[in-house]
């Protein structure tokens, strides 16, 4: 499919939209009464304890653009992956133009129409462009008519004023590039009628994104369905004719983007205020514990850029921002596995700039690593055994080499009951327990030695109300003893629930500082969106 | 100096190293398109040794090689089964199943040899001579060397061809690349991961059939327990150093079968400067080197012996 | 208890595919025309029917015994050591050319040097391609791989030309390992034990110990079990990769001494019939664990004994141990594919046991 597009120099304006002036959506089919063009029905998919969609019910008409909104963790993706025949749902159906449809593959989706973008592209890095046009084309013929494809190629790199020659290796090209090359292919196949963009705008420039809205709402205007995952509620409103927010695996409401406003979404997407807030801190902050100072680190996903902050004893200081802007880089750091390539850091006036972790343990420095099972347990391991992992510094527990087992279990014990691992004995795979009592040994391990400063990543991820209330607990407990606590979150209520102070993260710097109660979400919001040359106000920098 | 250089310019050494070649040649080849695809044969060795066994069986029972020769694709093809299910369809571990593969071949073939045959009777069977070319074989030199070899020589010279061009201007080749690169890649396009894998697989095992029977029907005429004698691992090197590349591996293989012509004429006294033993071991010292020269340019397939398991 | 019960689990398990490979392979053969009875009565007399039979059986159990425990080792830091074999003849290299060639000590300090020979051949063997993965990022499956053929050419070599017996019946190998070097053979009631085997059960023991006792063995198991913890908690992940390769090559080295000394005798490239492949094949087989690894290394070694006398009383040739070990192998790998785990837990979750914990 060939899009009918301009050239850049001379965007045509946009075609007649199935939006009435005001912007209601009474004229889009399926708005009321017409059969949508696809509708979900009850999917529920779980990992493990994990339930990441319940009972989702959605409807898609066509030639709508419909945003897709929530937090880190929603849902969303997942439910799009399933859409897309990449993941099978545990439960549910799916409708396609009112008949139930079974897609149980890719094969199935892209036959029915449906193309997906994916937030990390699923192009082959070490093929070239059009060879990635190649492969996704149907029913190719035996020998690769490379020839064509390239002239096709150039002609939509061309068309949409992309600096990306055909040839050229995926794995050379620019992020943005990469999105865009996804993006075309999708259009160059078969016809679609249903795309998913997973975030599509998250590593674009200003004008790739003005570009690719353009492109969307032509395909709007040939009567194809858009389903895009956006964090952005300024891109709702300039793109999107309706908007579903999703909230902990489920559909909170869909509303018609011209009967909505940011207010509306932004408190449909973080929920009802938490019940269980933390009381600030009592006392004012003390001594400087963590002070960071023109952090910098190359070559990593996402580099840190002049990052300077301090942590003072008492107070607990969040870190905001997008998935991606810095903060699992600033976490490295922080934990002593990134060495960074420019500025300073130091625990209690002391540089610890580079060190290694068991040696940030013996300075009192805990850290809880964004994934649990990933980075901060060994699964197979016994669960006295990961509370004993990371104390080998300890001279009680481990004498010329030789582990005092013993002694290591009976700690464990006490660590274990002080911070609730519910197991029925400590002598089980560490992998065997809920995700809750999985963060709960590493809070026990981390935390046991009243650690004088906690570096936390999404301490609470995929944990559920009562494990997070726990969290939220040992976090302030450490406060209130006098140890600082820096708590890196994807969770914007959860960072203005406990925090005193929160850093905003956004493309590898801190982009403001807000006080942590009654701050203005708009305002970290477009902090977050990097447009930190528009504050004012109660905002530092 | 000289001696050396009459020693290696002349049709009888180089004959011998090509001839030395053919097997690797036509395993490399299938392992190179395998482990495009992302799967690593451990058991190439016993792939190997399967064709050799049903080569001279089938060559035996029909009296034709051609029929033996497609004897042994057939029993390579049916030892490699397990395999493929194992490491594609359960996503277990490779390499073990691999090994696995390896006992199974070694075991089977030498007991069913001898049920079959007996330990005194080696059967004499109809295998490839070697084939002189009108007109190119009286070139001086290489004529009698490259142009009097078995007519498998040029039909892995020619399958190396074939597959280099099926590898980067096919469909099926574009497919195993990206199965071999990132297999999520390929499925969310909608082509399935394990269909394509067992395509290439299926393709090795028969070309490693073949090269068994280019050993026993090609060298020796006959089947002798463990007959292989680890040109399979040989194989398995020379894909490495060959970078995954079946033009490549022609030449590799080549250059592997000269360090084997070299090892002869050292066990029958031509040349006394270096022991056999060293001239044999070098394809594994160069493939070493080559790999940790390849290990941080990351010109394997990324996704090799990786399982893919929605 | 709850440890216990999940071993007694894997045992079983284990034992079952062990039996569940032996009929499969049994089926093979008698489908091919073999008299399984008749083999299978060889088999089993040859084994344990008699003294000697036990004798043979334990012979042939010792190098893969230690050599297995090297493996298990490795792949408790989640390493695949296919090189064994390649150590076990760097470790009789070294063992030979010290026992034979060195000064001629006394009985036991020679044995005691020659081992120790044996350790530091292997250990070099292996601590090169823990080099080669902790520092150049190469696949210790491909090295250790090609490094076998490597080690194999240079035992070669050396046995025909520097280190070969003259007086050797043309034969080419090493003179026999002197009598103070060699391992004794202890009577115990009516049964003879080989003592390279009780060194074997030495190893384990103190594998064992170091693993579950030791900090450095617990980093080990860490590091096999999560790469990214073993970063996170600071284990220095290099040094643990070099040094888990490295021990792992000594011991498969010391194997090489054991069937030096306690078998063979002589030096020569047709040392090992593939003891580093079987000792792979132990190791997966008792999971990686010095106790399992003891059980299936019995195992496996009364069937290359039983496979011995199979040949002799029942004309089956003692190849088809191959097919036994091959098929088990491949039960083995399968039953712990991703697909046989996720089918595992979707049996689980269908019983729908209570978790462990509650959240």
């Amino acid at each position: 499919m060939i899009l009918p597009l301009g050239s850049m120099g001379a965007p045509q304006p946009d075609a007649p939209a199935r939006i009435g002036a005001d912007g209601s959506v009474a004229a889009v089919p399926g708005g009321s009464g017409a059969t949508p063009l696809v509708e979900l029905r009850g999917v529920t998919k779980t990992f493990g304890d994990i339930v990441a969609d319940d009972d989702v019910h959605l409807a898609i008409a066509e030639g709508e653009i419909h945003a897709l909104l929530g937090e880190n963790g929603a849902g969303k993706t997942t439910l799009m992956r399933v859409l897309a025949g990449l993941t099978r749902p545990d439960d549910g159906d799916i409708r396609w133009r009112g008949a139930p449809v079974h897609i149980g593959s890719p094969a199935d989706a892209i036959g029915l129409g449906i193309g997906m973008m994916h937030q990390h592209d699923m192009l082959v890095s070490t093929l070239t462009v059009e060879e990635n046009f190649e492969l996704a084309r149907p029913r190719p013929p035996l020998a690769l008519g490379l020839a064509d494809t390239r002239g096709r190629v150039a002609a939509l790199t061309q068309r949409y004023g992309i600096d990306v020659r055909p040839d050229q290796r995926v794995e050379t090209l620019t992020v943005g590039q990469r999105q865009w090359v996804n993006l075309l292919r999708i259009l160059d196949g078969p016809e679609v009628r249903l795309l998913i963009l997973d975030e599509p705008t998250a590593s674009l420039t200003q004008s790739e994104r003005d570009d690719v809205f353009r492109t969307l709402r032509h395909l709007r205007a040939g009567g194809v369905a858009v389903i895009l995952i956006v964090h952005k509620l300024g891109e709702v409103f300039e793109i999107a004719d309706r908007a579903t927010v999703m909230r902990a695996g489920r559909v909170v409401a869909t509303r018609p983007v011209a009967e909505t406003s940011k207010e509306e979404l932004a408190a449909l997407m973080v929920g009802h205020a938490v019940e269980t807030r933390l009381a600030g801190a009592t006392k004012a902050p003390g001594e400087v514990i963590l002070s960071v100072a023109g952090l910098q680190t190359t070559g990593a996903a996402r580099d840190l850029v002049d990052v300077s902050f301090e942590v003072r004893r008492g107070e607990i200081v969040g870190v905001a921002g997008v998935d991606g802007n810095g903060q699992r880089e600033l976490g490295e750091c922080l934990a002593g596995i990134r060495r960074p390539s420019a500025g300073r850091i130091e625990v209690r006036g002391g540089d610890v700039t580079g060190t290694t972790p068991p040696e940030l343990t013996r300075l009192g420095v805990a850290r809880v690593p964004e994934d649990r099972q990933e980075h901060g347990l060994a699964l197979g391991l016994r669960i006295w055994e990961n509370i004993h992992l990371g104390r080998s510094a300890s001279r009680h527990l481990v004498r010329r080499g030789v582990v005092d087992t013993a002694r290591a279990r009976r700690l464990a014990a006490d660590l274990a009951a002080r911070f609730d691992v519910r197991a029925q004995d400590l002598e089980h795979p560490v992998g065997e327990l809920s995700g809750g009592n999985q963060q709960k040994v590493i809070l026990a391990r981390e935390l046991g030695d009243d650690a004088d400063l906690v570096v936390a990543m999404n301490p609470t991820r995929g944990l559920d109300i009562s494990a997070t209330q726990f969290v939220y607990e040992q976090l302030a407990a450490a406060r209130s003893r006098g140890g600082g606590v820096l708590l890196v979150s994807f969770d914007l209520d959860e960072l203005l629930g406990i925090c005193d102070r929160v850093l905003v993260m956004s493309g590898g710097r801190i982009a403001g500082e807000v006080s942590g109660a009654g701050a203005d979400r708009t305002l970290i919001g477009m902090l977050m969106g990097g447009e930190h040359h528009v504050v004012a106000g109660d905002v530092a920098l | 100096m000289d001696d050396l250089i009459t020693i290696f310019w002349s049709s009888a050494f180089i004959a011998a190293a090509i001839r030395f070649s053919i097997p690797i040649m036509l395993a490399g080849i299938g392992e190179a398109i395998s482990e495009r695809g992302g799967v690593i044969n451990i058991g190439l060795e016993g792939m190997m040794l399967a064709g050799a066994f049903g080569a001279v069986v089938g060559s035996d029972v029909t009296g034709n090689a051609w029929l033996g020769l497609v004897f042994g694709i057939g029993a390579a093809v049916l030892i490699t089964l397990p395999h493929g299910f194992i490491s594609i369809n359960l996503g277990g571990d490779q390499i073990v199943s691999g090994v696995s593969l390896n006992l199974v071949a070694l075991g089977l073939t030498t007991f069913l040899f001898r049920q079959m045959f007996g330990i005194t009777d080696q059967p004499q069977v109809e295998g490839f001579e070697p084939l002189e070319i009108p007109v190119l074989s009286d070139l001086p030199v290489l004529g009698p060397a490259v142009f009097s070899q078995s007519i498998l020589f040029f039909i892995a010279v020619g399958l190396g061809l074939v597959f280099w061009a099926v590898l980067f201007r096919t469909r099926p080749g574009l497919r195993w690349r990206a199965a071999g690169d990132d297999p999520a890649a390929l499925d969310s396009v909608g082509i399935p991961v394990s269909r394509t894998r067992w395509g290439a697989l299926l393709l090795c095992a028969a070309l490693a059939g073949m090269a068994g029977a280019a050993i026993s029907l090609g060298q020796l005429f006959t089947f002798i327990e463990n007959m292989t004698g680890g040109a399979g691992y040989v194989a398995l090197a020379l894909v490495i150093v060959a970078r995954w590349n079946p033009l490549w591996a022609i030449v590799v293989a080549v250059a592997f079968g000269a360090a084997e012509a070299i090892a002869v004429r050292i066990q029958a006294g031509g040349i006394t400067l270096i022991p056999y033993q060293l001239s044999l071991m070098l394809p594994y010292v160069l493939t070493l080197v080559v790999y940790a020269l390849a290990a941080r340019s990351g010109h394997a397939p990324r996704a090799l012996g990786k399982p893919f398991v929605k | 208890m709850a440890a216990a019960g999940r071993m007694a689990r894997a045992t079983a398990i284990n034992g079952f595919i062990v039996l569940l490979g032996l009929v499969v392979s049994g089926t093979l053969l008698a489908l091919t025309g073999a008299d399984v009875a008749a083999a299978a009565e060889a088999l089993v007399g040859g084994s344990i029917g008699s003294p000697e039979a036990i004798r043979q059986s334990l012979v042939q159990a010792t190098p893969i015994l230690i050599a297995g425990l090297g493996v298990s080792f490795a792949l408790r830091a989640g390493l695949v050591n296919i090189g064994a074999d390649g150590q076990l003849y760097m470790g009789a290299l070294f063992a030979s050319v010290v026992a034979i060639f060195g000064p001629q000590l006394p009985w036991p300090i020679a044995s005691i040097v020659m081992l120790g020979a044996a350790l530091v051949g292997g250990f070099l063997w292996g601590a090169l391609p823990g080099w080669m993965r902790a520092r150049l990022g190469m696949s210790e499956v491909i090295t250790t791989l090609l490094l076998n053929f490597v080690a194999f050419w240079i035992v070669s070599w050396a046995v025909h030309d520097p280190i070969r017996d003259p007086l050797g019946g043309g034969y080419p190998w090493t003179p026999e390992v002197p009598d103070a070097a060699r391992l004794p053979a202890l009577r115990m009631g009516g049964l003879i034990i080989p003592s390279g085997i009780l060194l074997g059960l030495a190893i384990a023991a103190v594998i064992s110990f170091v693993l579950h006792r030791t900090q450095f063995g617990f980093e080990l198991r860490v590091l096999g079990d999560s790469p990214a913890a073993a970063r996170w908690s600071g284990i220095p992940v290099s040094r643990r990769i070099v040094a888990a390769l490295a021990i792992s090559g000594g011991l498969a080295g010391l194997a090489g001494a054991a069937e030096l000394a306690g078998n063979q005798l002589r030096l020569s490239d047709f040392f090992s019939p593939g003891f580093g492949f079987t000792a792979l094949v132990v190791a997966l087989v008792g999971r990686a664990t010095p106790s399992g690894t003891v059980a299936a290394a019995l195992f496996f070694g009364a069937l290359a004994a039983g496979g011995g006398s199979m040949e002799r009383v029942a004309q089956v040739p003692a190849s088809t141990g191959l097919v036994v070990q091959g098929t088990v192998i491949a039960i083995l790998v399968a039953s712990r594919s991703a697909a046989a785990r996720s089918l595992a837990s979707r049996v689980r979750r269908l019983v729908a046991r209570p978790r462990v914990g509650v959240a």
